[in-house]
């Protein structure tokens, strides 16, 4: 093993790849007022770096295609080692994307969100998973776009 | 370049640690115009890697009730040190969150930004905070702010 000159910069071996999924395919007229999936699922798994934080970045193109205040909410929910496990952090809307609820009938709008996560295990494996809901359930409500991209962060 | 010595002290590639903060306190009708913090502030302080950069997120939950075109923007300001520091990061809405401005009243929206802030001096504390302010009406909320920073390379 080579001599480390003094002023080299150590690094721990604790920055694991970061992670990015996504999804074009539109999910339309949504009426589940309790969060799920959908089809295809977006999510990626991560191995939590020493710090025990990650930095989530989302994004999504959603419509309200209606001239009423209803509103579509996408954000994820973290899983411990996998989707079988226990729920980490549960959906949570202000860390994803919620639409406006304007009563005019809308395009599609492209927004994004990040938020620190913090108290994950170092070296334990994390799921993260993409979830919306609508939040009236009127079937008025459409998404074009899901991403979620995770990356290990001091 | 010499070579390390027992003894020698080791310091690691040196990340100061990520940081956030949360206020969930709602900041309902909002009139000023000019850039205000809020009560309760939505507030941290960090340290400025070797890199002198960071990534800062700005993450707000805002409706505008009226049916005026006006918007409410969230952004954020950071000072040297503490709240009493020199400006060094001055609020702009570019760097922040805003409501649609549509003529419609709204309902609460979520969403976030993120951008790069450079030139920091390494290893110095920095204060952060959430800025918010309207571009007319009296009838602009904010239900949620939040501010992250993560140290760059």
């Amino acid at each position: 093993m080579a001599v480390l000159p003094a002023g080299s910069n150590v690094y721990g071996a604790d920055f694991p790849p970061s992670q990015f999924d996504q999804d074009w395919t539109t999910i339309l007229n949504i009426t589940t007022t309790t969060y799920v999936a959908g089809t295809p699922e977006v999510a990626v798994s991560m191995t939590a770096p020493s710090s025990g934080k990650v930095l989530v970045c989302m994004g999504c193109g959603i419509r309200n295609n209606a001239a009423t205040t209803e509103r579509a909410i996408v954000t994820y929910q973290i899983f411990e080692d996998s989707l079988n496990g226990a729920v980490f952090s549960a959906p949570l809307d202000d860390r994803g994307v919620k639409s406006c609820g304007i009563a005019v009938s809308q395009e599609y709008q492209y927004h994004g969100n990040m938020d620190l996560i913090t108290g994950l295990t170092p070296g334990r494996s994390y799921y993260f998973q993409v979830v919306h809901l609508s939040l009236a359930g009127a079937g008025t409500v459409d998404i074009a776009s899901r991403n979620i991209m995770v990356i290990p962060v001091p | 370049m010499a070579e390390i010595k027992a003894g020698d002290e080791i310091n690691t590639g040196w990340w100061p640690e990520s940081v956030r903060v949360v206020e969930n306190t709602d900041q309902n009708n909002i009139t000023s115009t000019a850039f205000t913090a809020g009560s309760p502030e939505c507030s941290t302080t960090f340290v400025a890697p070797l890199s002198g950069r960071v990534a800062v997120i700005v993450g707000a939950e805002m409706r505008n009730e009226d049916t005026g075109n006006n918007r409410v923007f969230v952004t954020f300001e950071i000072r040297l040190g503490s709240v009493a520091g020199a400006v060094v990061q001055a609020a702009v809405n570019a760097r922040g969150v805003s409501t649609t401005g549509d003529a419609q009243a709204s309902q609460f929206m979520t969403h976030g930004n993120m951008s790069m802030v450079e030139t920091l001096t390494p290893r110095a504390t920095y204060f952060i905070r959430a800025m918010h302010h309207v571009d007319a009406g009296t009838l602009n909320d904010i239900g949620h702010r939040r501010i992250c920073v993560v140290p760059l390379p």
